[in-house]
């Protein structure tokens, strides 16, 4: 045909296997039902409206956590303090509105602000030095969880009296928590923000290739300091929803939250060199994860057997993911 | 200066700490003309590229487009004037789809409530009718581009000059790291480019590739502009020669 030939005809949008199967989420969702189906023959209960209750709860923290750092992922930065920003962050919620008298909603305020100051922290340093935010990013974690410990002497912060806003961020309602509704607003908001707006579009070629991006005109610096500030919140909100649930925080709980969150966004598709992820398959991974660690302990398995299980999935799922990405004849580097 | 010039630069000068990577260099492109700017590693073609793209700003020095005195203060300034980057083999993401690449920093957008949406429709119709327009029968706009072709992409970044009515086409070593068949391509896609009346400058190393669609060359050697030929004047052995003597 020649140049200049009209298209016969266009195709908007074309459902095939061979396209369905190339999504990022293909691999978590193979997981997930494989997961569950065992679960479910080693014990029925684990669909049980109360197991599903308690998964769904142990989904939402983790789920707002892992959706920030998808979210940062994707533009090809990471961050590993949201596990101390995790217990930071509703220390300050507690103890400010303690000393201050201050109604716990303001403390709250000021606790997020604290947030994305970290966020804003992290990102400045990363980039206006040109370092791995790898680096930047452990260093802070041990500089926060370190500070937290010392002022806290390691001791539970615990919340006296019921308050409004806790109502707001975690009540239970028959076998479900509100926080889940938090969740899914906010996996919503991201996969819109993704998928949907001009800013998601910048955030994938921010990822894919920084050089392109920033000669196509895009302000990638800025792209990735709004994202460094969107993890460290959703982090410390994540954070306030935990006590909200439990009246306390516990300075030594982040850790395991934040290899947990990057594995979910792992296991959900996302590259952790940036370019490729997506925000549902983040949610999938972390329904993946949380169902493994209530399955376990329905089927009469020790707890302890949950890292070995989530570190087996991951490889089990990321090969899953090469292999779908390897059918369209390249592998992404 | 004429009215056919669409871009002309004037004693640009450009230093990096205590290197002076460009020294008083002017040059001129025509409309529909393609000039070869050539030149060893370190000779300031890049440097070039990157203050005409906006990358860097010239120490000084003037830029003129179309005419009009020009000032580049970002990429995106660049793009808006007119001029579009065609970068080593691609200038596009390979892990996005084709629309997205198509329209990336310059998103169709609609209004959805409050929010701004992009248009998806919009932009996967208008990609795939300017690839048919150019000649490559792509048929999805959702395919990835890390599955096209060096030509197919090249095309991409042509389509997306012609769609914004883009007057200048950098084209930065498009032949590095293409096999021959897809050299020849790239060559015949820069001359059907001067055809729909567009400008381009090529940066490459090998003048026996371009030599046949070149215009005109701008020898660059150390920071300096060493000559200016028009291709009638001279063999592509005489270019070569010039360079090697620098």
């Amino acid at each position: 045909m020649e140049p200049g030939a009209n298209p016969p005809q266009v195709i908007l949008k074309r459902y095939s296997l061979n396209k369905l199967i190339t999504r990022p989420e293909v691999g978590v969702t193979i997981g997930l039902i494989v997961v569950w189906s065992m679960f479910y023959i080693l014990s029925p209960k684990f669909l049980w409206p109360a197991n599903i209750g308690s998964i769904c709860t142990v989904a939402a923290e983790m789920g707002i956590i892992a959706v920030g750092m998808a979210f940062l992922q994707i533009s090809g930065e990471t961050d590993l303090s949201v596990g101390s920003v995790y217990v930071f962050v509703p220390t300050i919620m507690i103890q400010s509105a303690q000393a201050f008298r201050l109604p716990v909603f303001i403390g709250f305020l000021i606790a997020m602000a604290f947030a994305v100051l970290v966020g804003f922290i992290n990102g400045t340093i990363t980039l206006r030095f040109k370092l791995p935010s790898f680096i930047v990013t452990l260093s802070t974690m041990m500089l926060l969880s370190g500070l937290l410990l010392a002022i806290t002497s390691g001791f539970i912060t615990q919340v006296s009296g019921e308050n409004l806003w806790f109502t707001i961020l975690a009540q239970r309602f028959g076998d479900f928590r509100i926080s889940v509704v938090w969740m899914l607003l906010i996996v919503l908001f991201f996969h819109f923000m993704l998928s949907s707006t001009t800013y998601g579009n910048w955030v994938f070629a921010t990822g894919g290739n920084e050089t392109i991006a920033r000669k196509m005109g895009i302000n990638t610096l800025r792209v990735k300091m709004t994202n460094f500030m969107v993890c460290s919140m959703l982090a410390g909100f994540a954070g306030c929803i935990s006590t909200a649930r439990v009246y306390s925080v516990n300075p030594s709980v982040g850790f395991d939250l934040m290899f947990d969150a990057m594995a979910s966004g792992i296991i959900g598709g996302c590259l952790l060199s940036g370019g490729r992820g997506s925000i549902i398959g983040t949610l999938l991974g972390v329904l993946l994860l949380s169902s493994v660690n209530s399955g376990l302990i329905l089927a009469g398995a020790s707890p302890y057997w949950y890292r070995a299980f989530v570190g087996a999935i991951i490889l089990v799922v990321v090969i899953i993911n090469l292999i779908v990405i390897g059918r369209r004849g390249k592998v992404s580097k | 200066m004429t009215q056919e010039n669409v871009l002309e630069v004037r004693n640009l000068s450009k230093s990096f700490g205590a290197v002076q990577a460009l020294s008083n260099v002017s040059f001129t492109v025509g409309k529909s003309e393609i000039v070869g700017l050539v030149g060893d590693n370190g000779a300031g073609k890049s440097t070039i590229i990157n203050l005409l793209m906006g990358v860097y700003q010239p120490d000084e020095g003037e830029i003129y487009f179309e005419g009009k005195r020009v000032k580049f203060d970002s990429p995106r300034d660049s793009r808006a004037t007119g001029i579009e980057p065609v970068y080593q083999n691609t200038a596009v993401v390979d892990m996005m789809n084709l629309w997205r690449n198509f329209y990336l920093g310059r998103e169709v957008t609609k209004s959805f409530g409050p929010f701004s949406v992009l248009d998806k429709k919009e932009m996967k119709k208008k990609s795939i009718e300017m690839m048919w327009e150019i000649g490559v029968h792509v048929r999805e706009a959702d395919e990835s581009v890390q599955y096209m072709s060096g030509g197919e992409r090249q095309s991409l970044c042509i389509g997306r000059c012609m769609e914004f009515s883009g007057k200048l086409l950098l084209l930065d070593e498009p032949t590095a790291a293409l096999s021959l068949k897809e050299t020849d391509k790239v060559l015949k896609f820069a001359e059907s480019v001067r055809e729909k009346g567009l400008s381009e400058i090529i940066v490459d190393h090998n003048i026996i590739h371009i030599y046949p669609i070149v215009d005109k060359f701008v020898i660059m050697g150390r920071g300096r502009k060493v000559a200016e030929l028009r291709k009638t004047d001279v063999s592509a052995e005489d270019v070569i020669g010039t360079l090697m003597k620098l």
